[in-house]
């Protein structure tokens, strides 16, 4: 099999997803909030840090640490990037579904 | 909360986190903060759980599979999942809380070098019985220096705790610190294995210089961590006789985990050299040694208890043979450091352990019954496997992982309640347990909880398994399973379960039941002074500014007046020793008829007596009349008094004091030393006419005002003499509560597993008696048609559930009146085989047991024959 980017499930998607949206702000606060802001439910917290710990073991995101501030309790804050192979994931999957919703549009709006 | 969610995430993730949500908290408030970290705690720990089953390959694989098998079919019935995690979580988590302080108090080796063959030597006194721990003799160490063949080397310590010449005093900003300081010889270090984590220790070329060694407590708190500390060099007054301010030079900072006394720690080391230590009676030191390799504790104290009658024969050398009872006496005491260390803690801590280790019985005996009835309840569905080609063997398999699957995440909630609860866990230990700070989950109490998850994945794996292997499967499937009225196994080992519990429960009662009332006692007891709000604090003039007539006088006169003046204080008085706290005089004084009585003498102003509420029982208190220049008076308690003249008054009398004194009241004895312990004779004397350089200051404050005198005493005192330091400021009532702290601990906690212990027996019954009543309720249909009574019928459900808790609770007692010369040692005024508590656990657990059986019982009355019978 060629050594492709690994697959990637649905919320992990969402999730590389909302790190892009936010650019170079994009760390556990900012990243439940830009999911919670799209999907219009609660997310769970805990998923969001697994996922995001999960994605980086997996090597499609890769984070800084910033300097501890006063704000946060004297913690460093940690910020998500992507790495190549999660956009080649992402266009790969967006691929997939604009092929598989290729006409289907008209279907849905009856 | 950052330890476990570092534990299952990593520390650096938990720290990120952590920040992101103290962000919100402010923002949304604490509630929202606790919310969001339970939360994520909740699905790291699932995460983590669901990683371990699902990770690996190959025979892993399906490991994994019956894994997730195990937790699809837990999850179809969560009320049993739940609670089975909640009794494991509680048995596995109780454990491991009390594991953890097993562990750090009695089982983690000492932070010295091969601490197994390190010794205290004791020289034996025997003029003061009852006093194991007498410290040796400058003579005792000479000898041991030329003739012990089975130590390998030993150092001698005089410390703070026995002498106040190594009480050393520190000038700080916020006035003189009194330090607690100990004088070892230039081998102590290398001879405990103990290293320098800055500069270096004593070395065998420090003959005699002023070098001091400092504790890392110290270097912290008085030298800010100063990372050139060695070499510095300090002011620093030690000493006795010639008390004296010198400078001194640190060598070196001592790693942070050495400590050489508990529960508190040596602050300072100085150097005591061994020129210093000549062959005479007149030095006391306590000899620390190494035991040759090989040589026992016993050969070492044979050796040891011969060299001292050597001696006693050898002082009579030049007035010839030594009499016999002298040399009998003789003797020296060879303890190991780790017995010394543990002794006073290791019995309470045992019995923790025994505690939890029963309430993780009863857990597991409750999780047994849960587990079999579901067994019962699954015969059908592990027919059908078994009917579709599964082996014995792959079921019982697929019952292990299941059980596994349930261990495991009980055993992760308890750790993490643990975890959680850590802080409060040290906070609750009394001041005589050692090494508190060390306690924490570490690596061995995580393996322990790990072993626990084991032993109760195979306990409890056994009963379904046992249902398995026992009789065909096939044969379940041709069953229908609901015309199962129970088989004669399952009723049996149903109602030993509940026998086992109840005689467990009952155990833990008495034991309980005992402990408090003792403590209740002890709380009754009269101490003969208040325990209330006394404020207290000591100064000792050690300083050669006190010395000359009249100087400690004047000191005492001054730091009244300046007491009495601070805001809030009702009344003050002086005194040589508060409840509770070591130092206490003890004087023999002679009566003129000859006969010498010891007793605590106590140098007192005449406000002590009112401060402390002592009760006049005859003649008067001491009082301002008494003065330097007056008649020498004394007051004595009423012990003393009886000791010197029986049941004559004792007013009127003399004690043959320098000079005699006339005794003019006698109070009411005093518990000082020991609560539990019965008072002992005191005499007390005007502080006018024996001024003592030990002084502590009793204070009464107006009500409401503790605070504000709590907070102006120190300055009060430290305006009467900058230099001289202040120590142990206190409240009697905290005095008299931590001396009790240890047994107030043992009542609580075996009060607490007690009652959860009661809880989860009632849960067990009752599901054991509903159980029954459901399996058997065409058997009740059938009579309830033949027309049996509703009373007779009620009778026989109380039966299934009275019946096996009578003979647990006679196990229960029987166990109890065995092991009740155990708990002698924690006892106060209450007899181990106490029959009120006996009989009073036993009442508790049958009238829990019968109130058990009343829902169930109820039940059988509404039972329609028809429905149930057409039903089948």
């Amino acid at each position: 099999m060629p050594a492709g980017p690994p697959p990637i499930g649905e919320f992990e998607q969402m999730v590389l997803l909302a790190v892009l949206q936010r650019k170079d702000d994009a760390y556990g606060v900012t990243i439940h909030e830009e999911l919670a802001r799209h999907t219009r439910r609660p997310v769970a917290r805990g998923a969001v840090y697994m996922t995001l710990d999960r994605l980086e073991k997996k090597g499609l995101l890769t984070s800084t640490r910033s300097e501890p501030t006063a704000e946060r309790g004297g913690r460093a804050k940690r910020c998500y990037g992507l790495t190549k192979p999660a956009v080649q994931a992402l266009k790969g999957s967006r691929r997939t579904l604009l092929s598989l919703w290729a006409g289907l549009e008209p279907l849905l709006e009856k | 909360m950052r330890t476990v969610l570092a534990w299952l995430t990593d520390a650096a993730l938990a720290d990120s986190i952590l920040g992101d949500l103290e962000e919100g908290r402010r923002r949304r408030g604490i509630l929202w903060f606790w919310s969001a970290v339970s939360g994520v705690a909740g699905y790291a720990a699932w995460a983590r759980v669901t990683d371990l089953i699902s990770g690996g390959g190959g025979g892993m694989r399906r490991l994994g599979g019956d894994a997730r098998q195990a937790i699809r079919v837990l999850r179809r019935r969560p009320g049993f999942a739940l609670s089975t995690i909640f009794l494991l979580a509680l048995g596995i988590g109780a454990n491991a809380a009390v594991f953890s302080v097993v562990h750090a108090v009695l089982l983690r080796p000492l932070p010295y070098a091969e601490p197994d063959r390190l010794v205290f030597v004791w020289g034996r006194l025997d003029t003061y019985p009852g006093n194991r721990h007498s410290i040796l003799t400058g003579n005792h160490a000479a000898a041991i220096k030329t003739k012990a063949a089975t130590l390998e080397s030993f150092a001698l310590v005089r410390s703070w705790q026995t002498g106040l010449d190594t009480q050393v005093d520190l000038a700080t900003p916020d006035g003189a610190e009194r330090l607690r300081g100990a004088a070892v010889t230039a081998n102590f270090f290398d001879l405990l294995g103990a290293r320098a984590t800055r500069g270096r220790t004593f070395s065998s070329g420090d003959i005699d210089a002023p070098l001091v060694v400092i504790s890392d407590g110290l270097w912290r708190r008085r030298f800010g961590a100063d990372p050139a500390i060695a070499g510095r060099t300090v002011m620093l007054t030690a000493g006795r006789a010639k008390r004296a301010t010198s400078p001194y030079t640190i060598v070196g900072v001592l790693a942070p985990d050495f400590r050489f006394s508990y529960p508190r720690d040596t602050d300072i080391y100085l150097l005591l050299p061994w020129a210093g230590i000549r062959a005479n009676n007149a030095l006391e030191f306590q000899l620390v040694a190494r035991l040759k390799s090989g040589a026992s504790v016993y050969q070492a104290q044979t050796e040891l208890r011969a060299i001292a009658k050597d001696q006693v024969r050898a002082s009579y050398r030049m007035t010839g043979a030594a009499p016999e009872a002298e040399v009998q006496k003789a003797g020296m005491l060879v303890e190991p450091v780790t017995d010394h260390l543990q002794a006073e803690a290791r019995p309470g801590v045992l019995l923790l352990a025994a505690v939890a280790g029963l309430v993780l019985l009863i857990a597991c005996v409750n999780l047994g019954l849960l587990l079999l009835s579901r067994a019962v309840d699954r015969r059908g569905e592990l027919g059908l496997r078994a009917a579709l080609g599964a082996g014995a063997w792959r079921i019982v398999a697929q019952l292990a992982i299941e059980s596994a699957v349930l261990s495991l995440a009980g055993g992760l909630a308890g750790l993490a309640t643990v975890a959680v609860a850590m802080p409060a866990i040290r906070a609750l230990m009394p001041p005589i347990v050692p090494r508190v700070d060390q306690i924490g989950v570490d690596p061995m109490v995580l393996a322990f909880a790990g072993a626990l998850m084991l032993l109760t994945t195979a306990v409890c794996g056994i009963g379904p398994a046992w249902i398995v292997l026992r009789r065909d499967l096939l044969d379940e499937v041709r069953r229908a399973p609901a015309s199962s009225t129970g088989d004669r196994a399952i009723l049996l080992s149903r109602r030993l379960i509940v026998s086992v519990q109840v005689a467990v429960v009952v155990l833990l009662l008495v034991g309980a039941s005992l402990l408090l009332r003792s403590f209740w006692r002890l709380q009754q007891i009269d101490l003969g002074y208040t325990a209330g709000d006394v404020v207290t604090m000591e100064m000792r003039l050690l300083d050669a500014r006190f010395r000359g007539p009249g100087r400690i006088a004047s000191f005492q006169d001054n730091l009244l007046a300046r007491v009495r003046a601070v805001p809030g204080v009702a009344r003050a008085g002086l005194t040589t020793a508060v409840p509770m706290r070591g130092v206490d005089f003890v004087y023999s004084v002679g009566a003129k008829d000859g006969s010498r009585h010891a007793g605590n003498m106590r140098s007192v102003d005449p406000e002590y007596f009112r401060v402390m509420r002592l009760s006049l029982r005859a003649g008067r208190f001491l009082d301002s009349g008494d003065t330097a220049t007056s008649e020498p008076v004394a007051v004595v308690s009423e012990s003393y008094g009886r000791l010197h003249f029986g049941s004559e008054s004792p007013l009127g009398r003399v004690l043959a004091l320098e000079p005699d004194a006339r005794i003019v009241g006698v109070v009411g004895d005093v518990r000082y030393a020991d609560v539990t312990r019965d008072p002992y004779p005191a005499f007390y004397l005007p502080a006018s006419q024996h001024p003592v350089d030990l002084i502590c200051l009793v204070v009464e404050p107006q009500p409401g005002a503790l605070a504000a005198v709590v907070s102006g005493l120190r300055a009060a005192a430290q305006s009467v003499d900058p230099d001289q330091p202040v120590e142990g400021l206190t409240t009697i009532r905290q005095l008299v509560s931590q001396s009790t702290a240890d047994r107030r601990f043992y009542a609580v906690t075996a009060g607490a597993f007690a009652s959860v212990a009661l809880v989860l027996a009632i849960a067990g019954i009752f599901g054991v008696v509903s159980r029954t009543v459901s399996e058997r309720r065409r058997e009740l249909a059938i009579r309830v048609a033949l027309g049996a009574e509703p009373r007779r019928l009620m009778r026989l459900v109380y039966g299934y559930g009275l019946i096996p808790a009578a003979a647990g609770t006679l196990a229960g007692l029987a166990a109890a009146y065995a092991g009740s010369r155990l708990l002698r040692g924690f006892l106060f005024e209450i007899a181990p085989t106490d029959a009120a508590t006996f009989a009073g656990a036993a009442v508790t657990v049958l009238a829990v047991t019968a109130l058990a059986c009343y829902l169930p019982a109820r039940r059988t009355l509404r039972v329609q024959p028809m429905t149930v019978l057409k039903s089948d």
